[in-house]
């Protein structure tokens, strides 16, 4: 596999607060990225840095091998519309997508337009105008059509309701099986993106804390449910990520992984094996990081 | 060059900001303008009517359009992948290309007015006191300085509010006016004031234009070093 963006040792300082520390990171080629993890753990400060629209405190960025700030040639083959991206303020939907049609060499008019109907997007009323949703709508459509070899999505979902994320996931996939490219798509709402990632990278509080292919993390740890003290047999000696209890009944979720042997074992304790969902499984590691 | 022509462009894609409205303002100005000469009288000592400040009034519109340069077109370009190079030289290219246009127009608008005689009411819009009668090609250039003058001060304040924050800006504004004031302060006090004068006369016309391009000269590259590490 091909790297497109390798970082190393980067790390942000604001004054007193730590945005990131020490992050290090190589994201390949045609791979969907999930870039998870809590508001302010430095999710848009690693894509801004990237993208060179920020600085790093310490450590370097190389996308297609080289340094991208100041970079045309580097810049002109990514695309990041921020969460909080702001437009010229009497600009319309369609004097923006005009705009990044003469910016992203591979745009797709055809496809823009596409989306524009099927977000229900007013193309001729200001962009201050718009709803936060509509507002959303406009930076996925660019950053859809603009087909950027590297493409941010800084959580591209706020405002949007249930229909239009739906929307965004399914043309995120279909365009992306035709047009493979390296998407790294910023979230909190981990469920609902789970089946699009091939890759997690999990930032809390500046900090890689997972980095790790989607199936080798699901793999990564099980919940074991049934009656408290078969439960409590199973689970001593292993790391322990969260317990749950309902009366005589226990849902622990434990690190690693449960071989066919010890699954009958289970199995005859009566006890249930449930998969962890990729929430789950971030959320618990984020709170045992945190209480540390 | 084709990537600073897209930022040109980019800056052009409303049309109102570099073209409209200082279309308007001028418009306006001179429709006003065309009013008064038609209610007032010749002014004696002059044998013309002037219309005082109004033909400068794009030029402060141009003021704005620096701030609004940065403050709003500079973040999405960074989202257009535009780098902070290639933002700059096109947006001082816009900038220039308007105040060209206006500046022709002042000319051109110059000649027709002394054609029909003030517009048939003896009135001085487009021939600016001193500037035309001295030469309207200094006109136009004093015109285009001026404006691009009035553009760079509004993206150089505008950067360095970006990059270093409010107060630094309020430090850097005071810190001339109060250079300006011990100036004059000083030349009072010590009575050279009038020679000083003498001396701001006699630079010239067209000596205070050549001034002002290399007081916008130097503004305009300033500027160019915070936009390097100003984040959107």
């Amino acid at each position: 596999m091909t790297v497109v963006i390798e970082t190393r040792g980067l790390g942000k300082t604001y004054r007193e607060t730590v945005a990131l520390a020490d992050v290090t990171l190589s994201l390949e080629k045609d791979t969907i990225y999930g870039l998870l993890g809590r508001n302010g753990a430095g999710k848009s400060t690693l894509m801004s840095i990237i993208t060179a629209q920020n600085f790093a405190s310490t450590g370097d960025v190389r996308v297609f091998g080289e340094n991208p700030y100041e970079n045309a040639a580097v810049l002109g083959r990514m695309c990041f519309v921020r969460e909080s991206q702001k437009y010229p303020d009497d600009f319309k939907p369609s004097q923006a997508f005009a705009a990044a049609r003469m910016f992203f060499p591979n745009w797709d008019q055809g496809l823009a337009d596409d989306l524009v109907k099927a977000f229900l997007l007013p193309m001729n009323r200001r962009i201050k105008k718009l709803s936060r949703g509509q507002l959303s709508a406009v930076g996925v459509i660019i950053g859809l059509a603009a087909r950027a070899e590297i493409t941010f999505f800084d959580e591209p979902y706020l405002g949007l309701d249930a229909v239009a994320r739906q929307i965004f996931y399914d043309r995120l996939l279909e365009d992306y099986a035709e047009h493979p490219r390296t998407i790294v798509l910023s979230s909190h709402l981990i469920d609902e993106v789970a089946n699009l990632l091939e890759h997690v990278i999990v930032l809390d509080q500046g900090r890689v804390l997972i980095d790790a292919s989607a199936d080798d993390l699901r793999g990564r740890a099980v919940t074991v449910v049934g009656d408290a003290s078969a439960v409590s047999g199973f689970t001593s000696g292993r790391e322990v990520l969260h317990t749950e209890s309902l009366g005589r009944v226990t849902s622990a979720t434990v690190l690693g992984t449960i071989d066919a042997a010890e699954r009958d074992r289970l199995t005859a304790a009566g006890l249930d094996i449930a998969p962890v969902s990729l929430q789950q499984l971030v959320v618990r590691l984020t709170q045992k990081e945190e209480v540390r | 060059m084709d990537r600073i022509l897209k930022v040109v462009r980019l800056q052009n894609l409303n049309k109102m900001t570099f073209i409209g409205i200082p279309l308007i303002i001028l418009g306006g100005a001179f429709v006003l303008s065309l009013l008064i000469f038609a209610l007032i009288p010749v002014t004696p000592a002059l044998g013309y009517k002037f219309a005082g400040g109004a033909p400068v009034a794009p030029m402060w519109y141009f003021m704005g359009a620096g701030i609004y340069a940065l403050t709003l077109t500079f973040p999405f370009s960074q989202a257009m992948s535009v780098t902070r190079r290639d933002f700059y030289l096109g947006t001082m290219a816009i900038a220039a290309l308007a105040s060209i246009g206006m500046s022709l127009i002042f000319t051109v608008g110059g000649y027709i007015e002394q054609a029909f005689n003030g517009w048939g009411l003896e009135g001085r819009f487009f021939r600016i006191p001193g500037l035309w009668d001295e030469s309207p090609w200094l006109q136009a250039l004093t015109y285009f300085t001026a404006m691009m003058l009035l553009f760079t001060l509004g993206f150089v304040f505008t950067v360095i509010y970006r990059r270093w924050g409010r107060t630094i800006m309020l430090v850097v504004l005071l810190g001339i006016i109060a250079l300006i004031l011990v100036l004059g302060f000083v030349a009072i006090k010590f009575g050279f004031w009038v020679a000083m004068f003498e001396a701001i006369a006699g630079i010239g016309l067209w000596g205070w234009t050549f001034i002002g391009i290399g007081i916008t000269a130097v503004l305009a590259v300033l500027s160019y070093l915070p936009l390097r590490c100003t984040v959107a």
